[in-house]
């Protein structure tokens, strides 16, 4: 949209500051008492409401008051449409008494015409088999920096991970128990863990390919681990060396022990869409290594697009596939961005009941198949669509942009996160649309 | 079992009885008997193995007539298989509502190009919307007539437009902001004009120097004008999410707008959410506010990718039966209310997920990549989108990490 007359100067808009900015566009963040703009997006202007955690203590009120969109599509039997005054922003009513008049008026006409089932169905159809609470697993530290070239000083490693414990993340996976050989970035994998492990209220779980790893893991103070199968036979050769079923039997070994040690094991399937050798996965095989890791004692199951080919198109039936056979409370989604994919993509399984997402501060982690091309989900942009849905996340926006700050300056590099950009950089310069 | 009665009941009690008692325990479906081996499972599944290829189509550029064939098939494919009650409402519910064909109405050569700050030669832009067309975009908006005072990136609209105007296959719509400006668009051979009132007085007063109702009665003179010469008008109405001076827009407002723009013959009325805050969960009552009062098939949709919400958002529209779509050639467009974030969504982005819901553009994904690369390689930039730029960098080397 073009801007048709005198372009508004700077001097006639409000001046933002930075905080006010963060509130004013963070989505999710606002007081419960404000008029009830209600529908997550809570931009309120010049209200000075912190972006902490507040708004998910008031817990059952904010989402009655706030979200009144939210109660009607839980609550059918209510029967009554919104009412009126939800969905006017009681503080910006025009002044001009003709405008003030027929919104009035077709607001009224709304709210009645509301009343008709097709349309309460629309918003209820779409959003009912979302969960009230998505856990977010942040993999910045581990999938993140592993695709690094750079090393990355090990203070700077566990200093991230303090800073994303203090956003209300309750999964951190902290590093990657794997040869140096290989994986040289998480060298000093033990020096990480044996600074991080007595974080309080805060699940760090690591990468253990092996038997092992898994005691080296141990031995330094790991409480949870991870295990890799992948979906794609080709890719499994050429990423670990081995085959699927070797793969499992190995992963056996480590569940094994770790059962032993009442060790929780989080299983990880790669290539679940699409690999870059064989090309597309056909459900079934993912299915089949889903089930066994599930089988051998995995609590949960990550399901990861490695290669980010996938849409909703091939993402619902790879998850009916999986959600036929593993319950779907076991399961997570790992979506890569390499398409820009991710969020549709977590949107469907949102819908389709999944809640943990995994995903990367400021978009950590590039595709190593695609040289440049980006690679995990940024947490930010997650988080805000979380926001905006009205899923809890116990996320703290603002200091999760925090955290993404902190690594994108120790690497040099702007975020990978558009949401952190924007809400860096938002102005109030309306002189073009 | 338990776990699909479960699940249906949340779906549709009413479902749950009939269904039951017709499910039948010796059929196909794995989720009806127990799985004793997996062995039994990967055969159960072998057995509807989907065409390699077809689904390979999803991902390359090109091809894309049989990308229709190829989700549909797989969804097909798994919603007779499992016999399912559950799957058959999971996917029936996710995807039927999604349009077969979406018309992608391409904003790149004017909003896209209008945010930057180095003057584009007029050559370029005509290039650019020649190279569009051939991709198969049949709207491509190609210039404002505005005056050049305010936006002299556009000054050469009427040149633009007396190049392109004959090209087959595509029309081209030209912003008009007032009576003036229309007959200036007619003049230089205009078939198509566009109109853009905001939802959100303050915003209007801001960057059109009126407010709302002032707005709509020059967009009626234009709409009468117009008809007169049988000169569709399509509306863009911005802010329909939320504000950068008032915030949150109550969908309300939204739907006023919009029935105003629909009375007065608007032929498409495209919702703008023009700062790009819009997730689903206001995305949504803002699109039921408005369907109330506009039939759907005159809807589209205007996301910008500021917070990386715009394929979400776009999603979820498709799942509410909305059939057509703005976006920008490689995202073109900044967004001028947080420099240096992003705004339109990447066109590519947007044919590359469509693609894969099987949905028709019949836009070629690999002419609209070279699109991009030509205006990109002018603008000295990369691209914005991640398809077009994962789809340039694609190597498939055997990676020794995860």
């Amino acid at each position: 949209m073009s801007s048709l007359e005198e372009p508004l100067g700077h001097d006639k808009l409000p001046s933002m500051s930075t905080m006010d900015r963060v509130q004013r566009f963070s989505s999710g963040c606002c007081r419960p008492q404000v008029d009830n703009l209600g529908m997550g997006n809570c931009f309120i202007e010049g209200r000075s409401c912190s972006t902490s955690n507040s708004c998910n203590e008031d817990n059952e009120d904010y989402t009655a008051e706030t979200y009144p969109w939210k109660r009607q599509t839980r609550d059918m039997s209510r029967g009554d449409s919104f009412s009126p005054r939800t969905m006017t922003t009681g503080r910006n009513t025009l002044k001009s008494g003709i405008v003030d008049n027929s919104f009035y008026t077709s607001d009224y006409q709304y709210s009645q015409k509301r009343n008709n089932k097709d349309m309460q169905d629309m918003a209820y159809k779409f959003m009912k088999g979302m969960p009230e609470f998505v856990k977010i697993v942040e993999v910045g530290p581990r999938d993140g920096l592993q695709n690094e070239k750079n090393i990355v000083p090990t203070d700077v490693k566990i200093e991230l991970i303090h800073r994303l414990a203090s956003t209300g993340l309750s999964v951190i996976e902290a590093t990657s128990f794997v040869s140096p050989k290989w994986v040289p970035q998480l060298a000093d994998a033990k020096d990480v863990m044996q600074a991080v492990h007595n974080l309080r209220g805060i699940r760090l779980p690591v990468l253990t390919p092996n038997l092992k790893g898994f005691e080296a893991a141990v031995a330094a103070g790991a409480r949870e681990v991870a295990v890799f199968a992948s979906a794609s036979e080709s890719f499994s050769k050429s990423n670990i060396n081995c085959s699927i079923e070797e793969s499992l039997s190995r992963y056996r070994a480590v569940t094994r022990a770790a059962k032993e040690l009442s060790i929780p094991v989080r299983g990880y399937v790669s290539c679940v869409v699409g690999c870059p050798v064989e090309g597309p996965v056909p459900p079934s095989k993912v299915a089949y290594v889903a089930k066994a890791l599930y089988d051998m004692g995995c609590f949960e199951i990550s399901l990861g697009d490695t290669i980010g080919v996938g849409t909703p198109g091939t993402v619902v039936p790879m998850l009916l596939a999986v959600m036929a056979i593993v319950p779907t409370e076991k399961l997570a989604v790992h979506f890569h961005d390499t398409y820009g994919q991710s969020l549709p993509n977590i949107l469907v399984s949102l819908q389709m009941g999944i809640s943990a997402v995994d995903s990367s501060v400021a978009g950590l982690g590039g595709c190593p198949y695609a040289k440049g091309a980006s690679g995990n989900v940024a947490t930010e942009d997650v988080v805000y669509m979380l926001n905006g849905l009205g899923i809890k996340t116990n996320v703290d926006i603002g200091k999760l942009m925090s955290a993404g700050d902190f690594i994108g300056k120790q690497l040099g590099r702007p975020s990978g996160s558009k949401t952190a950009i924007a809400l860096n950089r938002v102005t109030a310069d309306a002189s073009k649309i | 079992m338990q776990k699909i009665a479960q699940r249906v009941r949340f779906l549709n009690p009413n479902l749950l009885q009939s269904q039951l008692t017709s499910i039948d325990t010796t059929t196909r479906s794995v989720q009806s008997r127990e799985i004793t081996s997996t062995r039994e499972l990967r055969n159960a599944f072998d057995k509807y193995k989907i065409n390699v290829l077809s689904r390979y189509l999803n991902w390359t550029s090109g091809a894309n007539d049989n990308h229709h064939a190829a989700s549909y098939v797989v969804n097909r494919h798994f919603r007779a298989d499992n016999n399912g009650i559950c799957t058959k409402e999971f996917s029936s519910k996710l995807r039927k509502n999604i349009p077969d064909f979406v018309k992608i109405v391409e904003v790149g050569a004017r909003d896209g190009l209008q945010n930057e700050k180095a003057i584009v030669p007029t050559d370029v832009k005509i290039e650019l919307i020649k190279l569009l067309v051939s991709s198969g975009l049949s709207v491509v908006e190609a210039t404002s007539f505005v005056s050049p005072k305010w936006v002299p990136q556009l000054a050469d609209a009427k040149d633009v437009l007396a190049a392109v105007r004959d090209v087959e296959g595509a029309s081209f719509p030209v912003l008009t902001p007032n009576l003036k400006g229309f007959e200036a668009a007619v003049a230089a051979g205009a078939k198509e004009v566009a109109v853009f009132p905001a939802a959100s007085e303050s915003f209007s007063k801001a960057n059109l120097n009126c407010g709302i109702e002032d707005n709509l009665a020059r967009c009626r003179d234009i709409a009468s004008a117009s008809r007169s010469l049988t000169i569709p008008v399509r509306g863009y109405i911005s802010c329909v999410v939320g504000c950068p001076l008032e915030g949150r827009i109550a969908p309300v407002k939204v739907a006023y707008v919009a029935k105003s723009l629909y009375e007065m013959g608007i032929s498409e009325i495209s919702l703008g959410d023009t700062i790009g805050v819009g997730t689903p969960g206001t995305v949504i009552p803002m699109l039921e506010a408005v369907l109330d009062v506009v039939p759907i098939d005159k809807l589209a949709v205007h996301f910008h990718d500021t917070y990386g919400q715009a394929l979400s958002n776009i999603l979820i529209s498709l799942q509410m039966g909305i059939s057509t779509v703005d976006s920008s050639v490689s995202g073109l467009g900044g967004c001028p209310y947080a420099k240096g974030a992003t705004g339109n969504v990447a066109t590519e982005d947007v044919v590359y997920m469509l693609n894969g819901l099987g949905v028709k553009t019949n836009v070629d994904l690999g002419k609209l990549m070279h699109a991009g690369d030509f205006i990109c390689k002018h603008l000295g930039r990369p691209t914005g989108s991640k398809a077009a730029t994962a789809l340039n960098k694609v190597t498939t080397c055997n990676a020794s990490k995860l």
